[in-house]
């Protein structure tokens, strides 16, 4: 320690305020810094493309094979996707409940005093995070999808639209996992509530729905339908788009931006009672 | 200035900080005492707004922090080591401390230079010493050169060095006119550097005043070597003088020096020294405290 206090203050200083746009700005640089999620996101992106280049070089085996039975272009990338959410859910969760546990939270509030800017921040971090692993993944899987699979045919305006729901299913996934995160602060009870809610729920429901009474499991699979991954996996499907039109793929992104709500307000909950 | 206004805490339905209302005013550095769980940390929380007051308020420059538009430049902040981020590197938290002030990020390697943490920046802060810890966080509450400093147990875990560099550092910012509210259990360093102290005990304000005010409490009191202690002592407790040796001499308690040497001079004590002594910052918190157990016992 070498210097004193001196005389570093300016009327500029004194007339600068903290925005919403500056706190943003720290919070993502924090996001993918070393100590931060990088690791995770990498990761999570990399088992996406491996299983979206897997994918599509079974997509690509089978319609040699059977070219009457060519699947959408966009099979891969949905099933990408589909994988994506659920690492990138982990990932932000853990990373979230990680904050909340650790002391950084009370750290970033003693520099960021309002709770709903240090919030916003945070979340809107998240969302430019998941949104870039999303279209990254994206197009690279529907880039080799192009390459791979010359039967496969669908409209360039189906594509995008799969791609631009796709990114938001991401972008309301991550939302959903970060605010379950912050609303469980522990790693642990965090992977368990994201694990339990996107794969544990709908898949139980569905296997539990094959052994009871029909009006039993028309609710069982009705409850099942309703959680984030199957709400995912129905949005993100060229074929219900093309098929059913955009209503059946916009009302699960509907359903989707509900449990975000939910996850987000049971955040601002949680962090309130502390 | 902090306004701390009259704040309520319960946790679970007990009531830990009660009714807590001082000032640590502009150009002074405020000392902050008392025993462990008396509700020091509690308050300067509510000062921070991380955690929130069941009643009364306090203000930073006339207003609660959370209204502060920069907040970092009104108030700066450091109240645990445990509470960094131990998978970040100090340099990434400064950095992230910057950008959220909107402050350039070239400021977090001059505060790196400042406290002493070069060399150490690159690294995650779950390898900082105390010491390194606590240097960050006085890095990161220094950020913006805040008009108010809230700092709790700063000294903890520092080596001498950084001990005077830190004693310099409050009453430096104090003396530029800001407000420095410092909690401590370091007596010795607190009266070297506090102009006021404010003593919270069982969640109340149980004293408060300037450091000389403070330290009155403490009792009269003069030290006395003679060639023959033990025939001191008993002059001095024959007139009825609370006397207990001391170092290589005695301590005789609420007694002018004049009056104690004419003791030993008259009982034909031969005298080596004699001189008043003025009671430390710790000796007055020991006797604040004693008198608050007893006031609390009778109530």
């Amino acid at each position: 320690m070498s210097a004193a206090p001196g005389g570093r203050r300016t009327a500029r200083d004194d007339r600068r305020r903290q925005t919403l746009g500056a706190v943003a700005r720290a919070e993502l640089a924090r996001l993918i810094a070393r100590g931060g999620l990088l690791g995770g996101l990498v990761t999570a992106v990399a088992v996406a493309l491996l299983l979206g280049w897997a994918m599509t070089g079974l997509l690509a085996l089978g319609e040699a094979e059977t070219p009457e039975f060519a699947a959408p272009t966009t099979a891969g990338a949905e099933a990408a996707l589909s994988v994506l959410a659920v690492v990138l859910a982990v990932v932000l969760a853990v990373g979230a409940a990680r904050d909340t546990g650790t002391g950084l939270l009370e750290s970033s509030l003693a520099l960021v005093p309002r709770r709903g800017r240090l919030l916003t921040a945070r979340w809107l971090g998240v969302v430019l995070v998941a949104a870039v692993a999303a279209i990254v993944v994206f197009v690279v899987v529907q880039l080799l999808g192009v390459v791979l699979r010359p039967l496969a045919s669908t409209d360039i305006g189906t594509v995008l639209a799969v791609g631009v729901i796709g990114v938001a299913g991401i972008v309301l996934i991550a939302l959903i996992a970060a605010g379950a995160g912050t609303a469980s602060g522990r790693p642990v009870v965090a992977i368990l509530v994201v694990g339990v809610l996107l794969l544990v729920v709908p898949v139980a429901f569905s296997i539990v729905a094959v052994s009871v009474p029909s009006w039993l499991a028309d609710v069982l699979t009705t409850l099942a339908d309703a959680t984030p991954m199957p709400l995912f996996t129905a949005a993100v499907n060229a074929t219900n788009l093309t098929v059913s039109g955009p209503g059946a793929c916009l009302l699960p992104l509907l359903g989707l931006a509900a449990w975000s709500a939910v996850a987000l307000l049971l955040a601002v909950l949680a962090l309130r009672r502390r | 200035m902090i306004d701390v206004q009259d704040v309520v805490k319960s946790y679970g339905g007990r009531r830990v900080v009660d009714r807590v209302s001082f000032r640590a005013e502009d150009g002074l550095v405020t000392g902050f005492v008392g025993p462990n769980g008396a509700g020091k940390s509690t308050v300067l929380r509510m000062a921070a707004q991380i955690t929130r007051a069941d009643e009364g308020r306090v203000l930073v420059d006339g207003e609660p922090f959370g209204q502060a538009p920069l907040p970092a430049r009104r108030l700066g902040i450091f109240l645990s080591a445990e509470t960094l981020p131990d998978r970040m590197t100090g340099i990434g938290f400064l950095r992230y401390a910057a950008r959220s002030q909107g402050v350039p990020v070239a400021r977090a390697a001059e505060l790196i230079g400042l406290v002493g943490l070069e060399g150490a920046e690159s690294k995650r802060i779950a390898s900082y010493s105390l010491g390194m810890r606590q240097r960050l966080g006085i890095a990161v509450a220094m950020l913006c050169e805040p008009s108010n400093l809230v700092l709790d147990e700063p000294i903890n875990g520092l080596d001498p060095d950084a001990i005077r560099w830190l004693r310099g550092f409050v009453t430096g910012v104090a003396r530029a006119g800001n407000a420095v509210l410092l909690s401590s259990h370091h007596m010795a360093e607190l009266g070297l550097v506090a102009d006021r102290v404010v003593m919270l005990d069982r969640g109340r304000v149980v004293r408060t005043g300037s450091l000389d005010e403070f330290v009155t409490v403490g009792q009269r009191r003069c030290y006395i070597e003679a060639l023959d202690l033990d025939a001191a002592v008993a002059a001095l407790r024959a007139e009825g003088v609370r006397a207990e040796p001391s170092r290589q001499g005695v301590l005789a308690f609420d007694i002018e020096p004049e009056r104690a040497g004419a003791i030993v001079y008259r009982a034909g004590g031969t005298l080596r020294h004699l001189s008043s002594e003025t009671p430390s910052l710790e000796d007055s918190y020991f006797a604040s405290l004693g008198a608050a157990e007893a006031t609390g016992e009778q109530r």
